[in-house]
């Protein structure tokens, strides 16, 4: 059993650390396995222009960068902390509305998706490279931010081309994803180190058997379970602490839901 | 490592500065040139001969092109690759071939490598200039260039200037070296992204590099400056659109009526001061970098009054297609810097 990662965001869109930076933060603590998935926006809406002209998204430029940097990482991680680091992109398509806006991550992927193509050609174009599909974040936060929920509101349509839903993202546990039915998945959806606590989830793979592929079988075969993750390394904090004792104490909760499958 | 393509006048010259480098420690010279046939092979083959004494050695890029397939279409690399390949060291020095250098370079640009260092670049200082084109040339690069790059460096992004660039091959392995850099025309742009992506830091030398501009006509001027600023345009669109904004006299324009608005100060005198000043700076700084006699720092009012007149119209013309000349090779750019075919679809 590994505890992974599988949602994290690094300099090549909005994350604030590098991919090497990311690597040494999980390595160090005893992560099996994680996937960086950076933004991938669309090409053609004024929000993913937005996203290029701030360099806030992979672009086709970018892309073949990206994927020899994590594969020489990868290949880092695994001597160095024995972890697994999976390339990963996440598909987004952002509009001003919550119903139209959707996240797809896309865990071992070898080319450059479109992200201005349809739901399903996106869904089709990450398949046929081998990659796991995961609808990120797709019900509310209950918090004022932005949401994705198009992916939800056609759940039924298109469940049969995601291989898990997001059940956790951060410190937001989904009850109404948990209570679906539906294949899951946990992850952090981090962007900068002080977002480390949260839900994980563990894939139920041999330590020996590690390796990306089987690690993504592992999440379509739904060998998973999750937990309420909190950092037992204390990270870099402000100077000025306004709230002390406010931050977590410190230890792997392990006392969370299993997995529905 | 040195890639060569033709020869001018000063090539004799500023290669010899790099045989007569103090040794910090062992090094090579390799050069690189498509053919014998390029008048830069006969000028390499001499010095060679005359500093036996040095290590050094020429490679025909042609010869083995077939065995650099995966390298792009980015010129300077493709000549560059057999060379890259057949180094010795790990940390390696790509410079030009107009760049003369001071006989402790090495030891200046060593020394500013830490292990948090992905790569050390040096700001370019035009020198011994000749035409107009060359006066121009000169003038834009010891006073916007060199500004640009010294404040881009310290508060925004790495910005690398090709001239020189000090890095570990092993470093560059970790982002895929050539074959990721030769997709772009700008490679020294995207080493420094591509470094600055891995968590490392880019440096710029404690002194600048010589770049011997040579005679230059105003059409070469106009064409450097259209191509330089297409690629920044395509790397990085969002401070390319404020460019305008660092031009001096549009600035003080602004500053002017801002400051006319608020308190009734008289718009032309306030235009005036602020050109003066920042003009006076300028000049400090041109004087410091171009290392020229006394007449002709007497001309910089004259030149730095037709360049900073010609920001505007070079930018309008920069903004109008993505064509660019380079050496001979007419090359398009596409959105973000990738080299796409040959034809300018502007």
């Amino acid at each position: 059993m590994i505890l992974t990662d599988f949602h994290i965001h690094s300099n090549f869109s909005d994350g604030r650390h590098s991919i090497p930076e990311i690597v040494d933060f999980y390595g160090s603590r005893g992560f099996g396995a994680i996937a960086i998935t950076d933004h991938l926006c669309e090409e053609s809406t004024f929000l993913g222009k937005a996203a290029a002209y701030l360099e806030r998204t992979l672009t086709p430029a970018t892309f073949p960068l990206y994927l020899e940097i994590l594969r020489s990482e990868a290949e880092r991680a695994r001597k160095q902390y024995g972890m697994t680091v999976i390339a990963g992109v996440e598909i987004t398509k952002n509009s001003l509305s919550n119903h139209r806006s959707a996240h797809i991550v896309g865990l071992g992927v070898s080319e450059f998706t479109r992200a201005d193509d349809s739901i399903e050609d996106i869904l089709k174009h990450l398949k046929n490279q081998g990659a796991v599909t995961i609808a990120a974040h797709p019900v509310s936060t209950g918090k004022l931010e932005k949401q994705t929920l198009h992916l939800w509101d056609r759940k039924e349509e298109l469940a049969p081309l995601f291989d898990a839903w997001e059940v956790g993202s951060g410190r937001h546990f989904f009850e109404e994803v948990a209570r679906s039915g539906l294949p899951l998945v946990a992850s952090t959806d981090l962007h900068r180190f002080s977002q480390m606590n949260g839900w994980k989830t563990f894939v139920h793979v041999k330590k020996s058997e590690r390796k990306a592929e089987a690690i993504l079988d592992a999440i379509r075969s739904q060998k998973v379970s999750f937990h309420d993750y909190h950092d037992a390394i204390p990270f870099p904090r402000p100077a000025l602490d306004l709230f002390p004792g406010a931050h977590g104490t410190g230890h792997l909760d392990a006392v969370s839901a299993a997995s529905s499958a | 490592m040195k890639p060569l393509k033709g020869a001018d006048p000063s090539l004799r010259e500023n290669l010899e500065s790099f045989f007569l480098l103090d040794p910090v420690a062992p090094f090579e010279l390799l050069f690189s040139v498509e053919s014998k046939k390029d008048p830069a092979y006969a000028v390499v083959k001499a010095l060679i001969d005359t500093h036996s004494q040095v290590e050094a050695r020429i490679f025909i890029s042609t010869e083995t092109a077939d065995d650099f397939a995966h390298i792009g279409m980015n010129p300077k690399l493709k000549n560059l690759a057999r060379s890259y390949e057949e180094a010795k060291y790990d940390l390696v020095l790509i410079s030009d071939s107009n760049v003369r250098v001071d006989l402790d370079e090495l030891d200046v640009l060593v020394s500013a490598l830490t292990p948090k260092t992905g790569l050390v670049t040096s700001i370019v200082a035009g020198t011994r200039f000749e035409g107009l084109g060359g006066f121009l040339e000169a003038v834009f690069l010891n006073t916007f260039y060199a500004r640009f790059m010294a404040l881009s460096n310290r508060y925004a992004k790495p910005c690398v200037v090709g001239k020189s660039m000090l890095f570990r091959r092993s470093t560059a392995k970790r982002f895929g070296g050539l074959k990721i850099l030769s997709q772009f025309l700008a490679e020294d742009f995207m080493a420094g992204e591509s470094v600055h992506k891995l968590g490392l830091q880019v440096k710029v030398a404690a002194r600048p590099i010589d770049q011997i501009i040579g005679r230059h006509s105003f059409g070469d001027f106009w064409k450097r400056h259209v191509r330089w600023g297409r690629i920044r345009k395509v790397h990085a669109p969002l401070a390319f659109c404020f460019e305008p904004f660092s031009n001096s006299a549009v600035i003080s324009f602004i500053g002017a009526c801002a400051l006319h608005s608020m308190s009734g100060t008289p718009i032309g005198a306030v235009f005036a001061g602020s050109m003066t000043l920042w003009g006076a700076l300028d000049w400090i700084q041109f004087i410091r970098l171009s290392k020229s006699g006394f007449v002709r720092n007497l001309c910089f009012p004259i030149g730095w009054i037709l360049r900073e007149s010609l920001a505007i119209p070079l930018w309008v013309r920069i903004l109008s297609g993505n064509g660019v000349d380079w050496r001979g090779n007419r090359l398009t750019l596409a959105r973000g810097g990738l080299l796409s075919d040959t034809r300018d679809r502007s």
